[in-house]
C-alpha cells in the first residue's frame, strides 16, 4: 500500500506530452539570451520553465530556485542542446521525487557541455552548412530561371533543415528516455552516417564549382586562369594557417588586383 | 531612406535567425540575397551577388563562444548596395563589385563587434533575471528577459543594416564621381578572384588529402565534360 502510494506521487511528478512540446519550442530561442557568463544557461532555463511550473506549482521559493539553478552556467551546440533539455527533464523529475540530488545533476550537466559542443560544431558548422549551401551556389550557378532558384532554396531548406530538426526532436526525446545514459550516444561514431553523406555533398560540389569556373583552357585565358589558382591557394592557406576571415578574403583580392598592376593593364 | 528603412527592419528581423532564434539558416546570403531581389524587382543581380558572397561565408564557423564576423547582415547590406548602384552606373560593375564586397567585409567586422557588445548586455539582463529570481514569494517568469534580450539584438541589427546601406551609399556616390568609368575594365578580375577566394576558403576547412582527392576528381570530370562540349 505505502508502495503504490509512492508510486502514484512519482507519476504525478511526470512531465505532460504538452509540456514536453512546450519544452522543445522553447529550446528555439536557446540562444537568445547568450551571454559571456552563462553562455546559452537563459535561453536553457527558459526552456526549462515549463517543467518547473510543473514540478513547483505551489512553490514560488522552489521554483525560482529551480531556475535559478539553471541559469548558471551552460554551453552547447544549440541544436545539440536537445539532448541535455531532454535528460536534465528526466533528472528534474528525479530530483523532485528525491531520487537523485542537485549536485549530481550540476555534474551530469557540466559533463555534457564538451560532447555536445565538439559534436555540433563539426557535425552542424563544420560539414552540414558549407555542404548544404555549396550545393545551394551550384544550384543558383547551374541554373538562371528564379523559378528554379526558388525550388533549389526550397530543396536547401529541406536538406538543412531535416538533421536539424531531427537532432532537436530526437535529442529531447532520447535524452528523456535515457536519463543519464544519454552520454553513450554522443559520439560521433553515431552520426557518422549523416556526416559521411554530407561531406561527400559538399565536396562533390565545390569540386563542381571549381570545375565550372576555372577559366579554361589556360593558354587562352592566361591571367584568369593564374588568378583563380592564386585566389584559391591564397585563400586555403589563409585559412590552414587560421588567419582572420577578413585576411582570408581580402588578401586573394588585393593580390588579383596587384598582378594586373604587374602585368600591365592598370 | 524609407525603403532602406523598411528593408532595414524587415531583415533586422531576419537575421536574428543567424545566431538567436530558431537557426534555420533562413538569413544565409542565398535566402536574403534571393527575397531582396524579389522585394525590390532586381532579382537577377541580387541573386548574383548572394551567391558569390555566400561562397565567401561558406567557410565561417561559428564554433563555440567565437566571435565571428556577420556575414549575414553584411551580405544583406551589400546586395541592397549592388542592386541600387548596378541599376544607376552599369558601366562601373567591376568596380561596383569589388567595392561592395569590400563593404560586406567592413560590415560584417562592425557587426562582430556588435556581437561582442549584444552578449555583455545579455548578461546584464541575465544579472537582473537572477536578481528577481532571489525572491520568494512570486515565481518570476524568464519571458520578458528573453524578449529584452531579443529586441536589443532587433534593434541593433536594424541600426546595423540601416546605417550599412546609408554610408554605403554616400560612399558610392563619392566614389563615383572620383573614379572614371574607363577604369571599370580593369577591375574585371575581381569576380574570378572571389570565386577561387570562395573556393580556397572551403578547401582550407576540408583540409585533408582525401577531401582534396574527391574535389579534385570532381573538378577534372567537369573540365573533360567542358572539353569535349
Amino acid at each position: 500500500m505505502k508502495q503504490t502510494e509512492q508510486e502514484r506521487e512519482h507519476m504525478e511528478k511526470r512531465i505532460s506530452f504538452g509540456a514536453k512540446v512546450s519544452i522543445l519550442l522553447r529550446s528555439l530561442f536557446i540562444q537568445a539570451g547568450w551571454n559571456y557568463k552563462g553562455m546559452i544557461s537563459m535561453g536553457f532555463g527558459f526552456a526549462l520553465a515549463p517543467l518547473a511550473r510543473m514540478l513547483y506549482k505551489n512553490d514560488p521559493a522552489a521554483y525560482n530556485a529551480f531556475l535559478r539553478r539553471h541559469l548558471g552556467f551552460f554551453n552547447a551546440h544549440p541544436y545539440f542542446a536537445s539532448y541535455a533539455l531532454g535528460a536534465i527533464v528526466r533528472l528534474e523529475e528525479d530530483i523532485a521525487a528525491g531520487k537523485v540530488s542537485v549536485d549530481q545533476e550540476e555534474h551530469f550537466k557540466n559533463a555534457l557541455i564538451g560532447p555536445l559542443g565538439a559534436l555540433g560544431d563539426q557535425l552542424f558548422w563544420g560539414v552540414i552548412r558549407p555542404a548544404v549551401f555549396a550545393f545551394g551556389v551550384l544550384g543558383y550557378y547551374l541554373y538562371d530561371d528564379i523559378k528554379d532558384q526558388l525550388t533549389i532554396l526550397l530543396l536547401l531548406f529541406i536538406l538543412y533543415n531535416l538533421p536539424h530538426l531531427y537532432i532537436r526532436i530526437h535529442g529531447f526525446w532520447r535524452g528523456y528516455r535515457d536519463g543519464y545514459k544519454v552520454c553513450r550516444i554522443l559520439k560521433m561514431e553515431n552520426f557518422r552516417f549523416i556526416k559521411r553523406a554530407y561531406m561527400g555533398l559538399g565536396l562533390f560540389c565545390v569540386g563542381i564549382l571549381a570545375g565550372l569556373n576555372a577559366p579554361f583552357p589556360p593558354h587562352v585565358l592566361p591571367m584568369e586562369f593564374l588568378i583563380f589558382i592564386v585566389s584559391i591557394v591564397t585563400a586555403a592557406y589563409l585559412k590552414v594557417l587560421k588567419a582572420r576571415t577578413y585576411f582570408a578574403m581580402t588578401i586573394p583580392i588585393l593580390i588579383a588586383l596587384l598582378l594586373e598592376l604587374i602585368t600591365g593593364n592598370l | 531612406m524609407s525603403d532602406s528603412l523598411f528593408l532595414s527592419i524587415i531583415f533586422g528581423l531576419i537575421c536574428l535567425d543567424q545566431r538567436y532564434i530558431f537557426q534555420f539558416n533562413i538569413s544565409q546570403p542565398l535566402f536574403t540575397s534571393t527575397l531582396i531581389g524579389l522585394i525590390t524587382g532586381h532579382t537577377q543581380e541580387a541573386v548574383y551577388f548572394g551567391a558569390l558572397v555566400q561562397l565567401l561565408w561558406l567557410s565561417n564557423l561559428p564554433i563555440g563562444a567565437s566571435v565571428i564576423p556577420d556575414g549575414n547582415i553584411a551580405s544583406v547590406i551589400g546586395t541592397i548596395l549592388y542592386i541600387k548602384y548596378n541599376a544607376i552606373f552599369a558601366e562601373h560593375g567591376y568596380f561596383l563589385l569589388l567595392i561592395s564586397i569590400f563593404l560586406v567585409v567592413l560590415f560584417s567586422y562592425v557587426g562582430g563587434q556588435l556581437d561582442i557588445f549584444a552578449r555583455y548586455r545579455n548578461e546584464h539582463i541575465m544579472n537582473r533575471a537572477l536578481k528577481s529570481l532571489r525572491r520568494e514569494n512570486k515565481k518570476v517568469r524568464l519571458g520578458p528577459y528573453i524578449l529584452a534580450s531579443l529586441t536589443g539584438h532587433f534593434i541593433i541589427n536594424v541600426i546595423l543594416i540601416f546605417t550599412g546601406i546609408e554610408s554605403g551609399a554616400w560612399l558610392l556616390d563619392i566614389l563615383y564621381l572620383k573614379v572614371p568609368s574607363v577604369l571599370n575594365i580593369h577591375w574585371r578580375f575581381v569576380e574570378i578572384a572571389l570565386i577561387g577566394t570562395g573556393i580556397g576558403m572551403i578547401l582550407g576547412i576540408y583540409h585533408s588529402k582525401k577531401n582534396y582527392t574527391l574535389i579534385g576528381v570532381a573538378a577534372v570530370l567537369i573540365l573533360i565534360i567542358r572539353m569535349a562540349a
